[in-house]
């Protein structure tokens, strides 16, 4: 009797225990399936937009800031928050001295951080004085950028990335030398003997690029 | 206490159970699929508007003027300075080439596929005396599942 | 006989109908299931070709906006003398330390390159790692006279991607 109540309970139990490992076993491989593409790639999409996101705000807030030196702000300044559309930037103007035109010079910094992502960018601006009166000449040059998370409104912080944009600003003092001291001819000859240790695709037009070098060589 | 086979009822219900599981799941994986086409989407529209604000940089800057809404399509439209002519190989005019279903059919067909427009409204402002910017905003619209999306970006380009 | 078959009906539970229409049902579902999955494959495998395509171009594009945007001049290509637009699948430039950096794309790898040429005594050195993959068209095009602004045309596996980058420095 005992067996007659038990048996009919066992397959049961089986049948459902087998149609739980089988959803178990359809379902995991789908949820894996679905990790990988709707997580994954798209938190990727999502990162690198929020790179170009900053790099356009910062740009775009570095462009805002060269604006307020034509409008003759002056000095160091601690520029507040600025907004670009809904993402903001922030500024700072940092004095350098002054030009041999008695112009002021700056480094302007801007700053742009969305999410984790941050862009800063470093100009070099020289704002003339206003003679007689406003608009301000504004020469900007020597835009540099980074993406780590410097603080623009901190010295420390500022002294290093000077240091760091520095080390590159010493190679293309290189550069410009090795330009101004060549002749011509001497630079042609440099610049054409790297021919051979070119990749391929790059050897086919490389005398046309010779020549708009050389054609655009500084010189003394 | 002799129990029968499982009736109709526990089999409906047992599907009934299954197929609630499953139409979620079903549902959650087309919406993957969705997700990465609109990350698509989506990234190529700020691409788009990041390239309309480089080409701003480099234009006159009088020829900066608004292109108001529903905007302007990129495929099969007159040359502008933003994408059309979009590229060349060869030394002349001759070999130029637009979007348009001959000359780029993978980027003409993508386009048409989800009318990518883009528009500009352009506004002056100022920061102080004497300077001039112009502050411009950059919409890219184009159609998703029949849903009109918008991407917005803004720069400001200065005279100078 | 009739008392065993009505015991072994009852330790059974399932007969033979029962256990022919379960299993047709099962292969009903079992049919529809694997269709579904099959289909789901297909759909997967598109999907992941159009995220990994939109993956190439995103790092090909961000790794070379990064360098040419406060790059210092545009060597190639330039416009042409008729001042159209010129397009080729490589670019050079003078980066922010007076380098000139080469951009170019191999189209029997899929791979863009880059090739720092020291402007200066040295030899070129191409970068171990390639700084885009799984690229199967490529067009730098120069599009203005100031040699300022350069388009970028990039074709993954069907996904395209259009940039433009305008250095700031002279």
């Amino acid at each position: 009797m005992l067996t007659e109540l038990r048996q009919p309970e066992a397959p049961r139990k089986g049948v459902a225990m087998v149609m739980v490992i089988g959803l178990v076993a359809i379902m995991m491989p789908i949820i894996f399936m679905l990790s990988r593409i709707g997580g994954s790639q798209t938190q990727l999409a999502v990162k690198y937009h929020e790179n170009l996101v900053a790099e356009t705000v910062a740009f775009s807030g570095s462009n805002a800031g060269l604006s307020r030196l034509q409008g003759n702000i002056r000095g160091y300044q601690d520029l507040p928050d600025e907004t670009s559309g809904e993402d903001k930037f922030s500024l700072n103007l940092r004095p350098t001295g002054a030009g041999f035109f008695g112009q002021t010079m700056y480094f302007l910094l801007t700053r742009a951080r969305i999410k984790t992502h941050n862009y800063i960018m470093m100009a070099e601006a020289e704002q003339f004085k206003p003679e007689p009166a406003p608009p301000v000449l504004v020469i900007s040059r020597d835009y540099w950028n980074t993406v780590e998370p410097y603080e623009i409104s901190l010295m420390a912080d500022v002294l290093s990335m000077q240091n760091y944009r520095g080390m590159e600003l010493l190679r293309l003092e290189e550069t410009r030398t090795f330009e101004r001291k060549s002749t011509e001819q001497q630079y042609k000859i440099e610049m054409s003997g790297k021919k051979s240790s070119l990749p391929a695709p790059l050897q086919t037009d490389w005398d046309a690029m010779v020549t708009a070098l050389v054609s655009e060589k500084l010189s003394e | 206490m002799i129990r029968r086979g499982l009736s109709l009822t526990e089999i409906i219900i047992a599907l009934a159970i299954a197929v609630m599981v499953m139409v979620p799941v079903t549902s959650m994986f087309s919406t993957s699929g969705q997700q990465v086409q609109k990350s698509r989407n989506f990234s190529f529209a700020a691409g788009l508007a990041r390239r309309i604000s480089q080409h701003l940089m480099a234009m006159p800057f009088e020829n900066i003027v608004e292109v108001p809404l529903p905007g302007l399509a990129l495929h099969d439209s007159p040359d502008d300075v933003f994408f059309n002519p979009i590229v060349n190989f060869s030394a002349s005019q001759s070999g130029v080439k637009k979007i348009t279903a001959s000359d780029m059919p993978a980027l003409h067909d993508f386009l048409v596929q989800n009318d990518f427009k883009y528009a500009l409204s352009v506004s002056n402002v100022s920061f102080g005396a004497g300077d001039e910017i112009k502050s411009i905003s950059i919409l890219i619209t184009w159609k998703e599942a029949g849903r009109n999306m918008i991407y917005r970006t803004h720069v400001y380009v200065s005279s100078v | 006989m009739s008392r065993l078959f009505k015991h072994n009906r009852k330790r059974a539970a399932f007969t033979m109908i029962e256990i022919m229409v379960g299993a047709t049902i099962l292969a009903v579902i079992g049919g529809m299931v694997a269709h579904w999955f099959v289909m789901q494959r297909q759909y997967q495998s598109r999907i992941l070709a159009i995220s990994d395509a939109q993956q190439n171009i995103r790092q090909a594009s961000w790794n070379m906006i990064q360098e040419l945007r406060t790059a210092r001049n545009l060597i190639y290509p330039r416009l042409n003398a008729d001042k159209s637009i010129r397009s080729d699948t490589k670019t050079i430039f003078k980066n922010f330390a007076g380098d000139i950096v080469c951009y170019f794309h191999d189209a029997a790898t899929g791979q863009i390159r880059r090739c720092l040429v020291p402007n200066g005594p040295g030899v070129p050195v191409v970068d171990k790692k390639p700084i885009g993959s799984g690229i199967d068209k490529v067009a730098f095009t120069a599009h203005d006279v100031g040699n300022r602004l350069i388009g970028i045309y990039l074709e993954s596996s069907g996904t395209v991607g259009l940039e433009s980058v305008y250095l700031l420095n002279e």
